[in-house]
C-alpha cells in the first residue's frame, strides 16, 4: 500500500483542494492530509488570513471522500519527520525555505516526491478576492 | 446498511454556497437519521433571484464539493421549481424523509408539504441550525479583516 502525504492549510475548502486530494488519491491507495496550526500559519504568511480554526479546517478536510487520515502540523521541514508515508504531494506554489528542507529530508529518507502545478484561476484567496468586490 | 437508522432515503436541499462547517454539520446530521442521503444543491439561478445575491462558488463546483463528502451519498443540482415545491422533489428523489432548518417549521408553506407528505407517509425533520456559522457572516468577517 502506498500512503501519498499531503500538507497544507487548508482554509476556506474549494474545488482546488478537492483537484489536489483527487489527484493525490489516483497517485496512491492511502491519503493521509496534514493541516498547518492556525497561529503557525502566519509565521510562513505573514499577511495570510486564515478565516477558520484549525479544529474547523481538520473537520471539513477529515470529511472528504478521498481523505483517509487527517494529522496537523506545526512546521512542515520537523513535523514531516513523525508522519508515516511513501509519498509527499507537493504543489506549484510550496516552495518556501521550509518546504526545500522537508524535500532534502525526504530526498535523504528514501520517499517519493510528486510534484502537481497548482490548479489555475482558483485559490482561497482569489476567492477572498471576489468576495470582497 | 446500518439497521439502527430511522429512515432509508433522506433528502435535503441548500445553497452550499462557500463550504463551511455548519453546512457540513447539517449534512452529517441528516446521515445520522437516513442510510441513503440524497442531496439537492440549488443551481445559479435560484440563488440570483429567489435569494437576490451572486453565488460566490458556481453550481458545478458547489454539486461537486458536496458529491465529495463521506456522509452524501448522492447530490443533484435542483432548480427553483423543485426548490420551493418539496412535492416535486418527492417526485424527483423518491424520499422517506425531508430535512429543514427549524426556522421553516409552522411556515404556510411546510404546513402545507407537511399535509402533502403525511398522505403519502413521507416525514419532516426540522433540525436546528449550527448557530455561529454562516455564509454572510463569512463575507463580514473578510471584509473587517481586510
Amino acid at each position: 500500500m502506498t500512503k501519498d502525504l499531503s500538507v497544507g492549510v487548508f482554509d476556506f475548502f474549494h474545488n482546488g483542494h478537492l483537484k489536489l486530494f483527487e489527484c493525490c488519491k489516483q497517485h496512491g491507495d492511502y491519503l493521509i492530509v496534514a493541516v498547518q496550526k492556525g497561529e503557525e500559519v502566519l509565521k510562513n504568511k505573514p499577511d495570510a488570513q486564515v478565516l477558520y480554526s484549525t479544529q474547523q479546517r481538520i473537520e471539513i478536510v477529515s470529511a472528504i471522500k478521498y481523505v483517509d487520515c487527517v494529522v496537523e502540523y506545526s512546521q512542515v521541514d520537523e513535523d514531516i519527520k513523525k508522519i508515516d508515508f511513501d509519498v509527499l504531494i507537493v504543489r506549484g506554489n510550496q516552495n518556501h525555505e521550509g518546504f526545500n528542507r522537508t524535500i532534502a529530508w525526504c530526498e535523504a529518507n528514501v520517499k517519493s516526491i510528486i510534484k502537481l502545478e497548482r490548479t489555475p484561476d482558483i485559490s482561497s484567496s482569489s476567492i477572498k478576492r471576489n468576495l470582497l468586490s | 446498511m446500518n439497521e439502527g437508522k430511522k429512515y432509508k432515503v433522506g433528502y435535503t436541499c441548500g445553497v452550499f454556497d462557500m463550504f463551511h462547517v455548519g453546512h457540513l454539520n447539517l449534512l452529517e446530521k441528516c446521515k445520522e437519521y437516513c442510510d441513503i442521503l440524497i442531496v439537492g444543491v440549488c443551481d445559479d439561478d435560484y440563488v440570483r433571484n429567489v435569494k437576490n445575491t451572486q453565488p460566490i462558488i458556481d453550481e458545478n463546483d458547489r454539486v461537486r464539493i458536496i458529491q465529495a463528502l463521506k456522509c452524501v451519498d448522492r447530490a443533484v443540482l435542483v432548480d427553483t421549481e423543485t426548490t420551493n415545491d418539496k412535492s416535486l422533489a418527492l417526485q424527483l428523489f423518491k424520499f422517506d424523509v425531508l430535512f429543514s432548518g427549524d426556522d421553516w417549521k409552522g411556515t404556510e408553506r411546510y404546513l402545507k408539504t407537511e399535509e402533502q407528505f403525511s398522505k403519502v407517509g413521507v416525514s419532516i425533520e426540522y433540525l436546528p441550525y449550527t448557530k455561529g456559522i454562516s455564509t454572510s457572516m463569512l463575507k463580514e468577517k473578510l471584509k473587517n479583516d481586510d
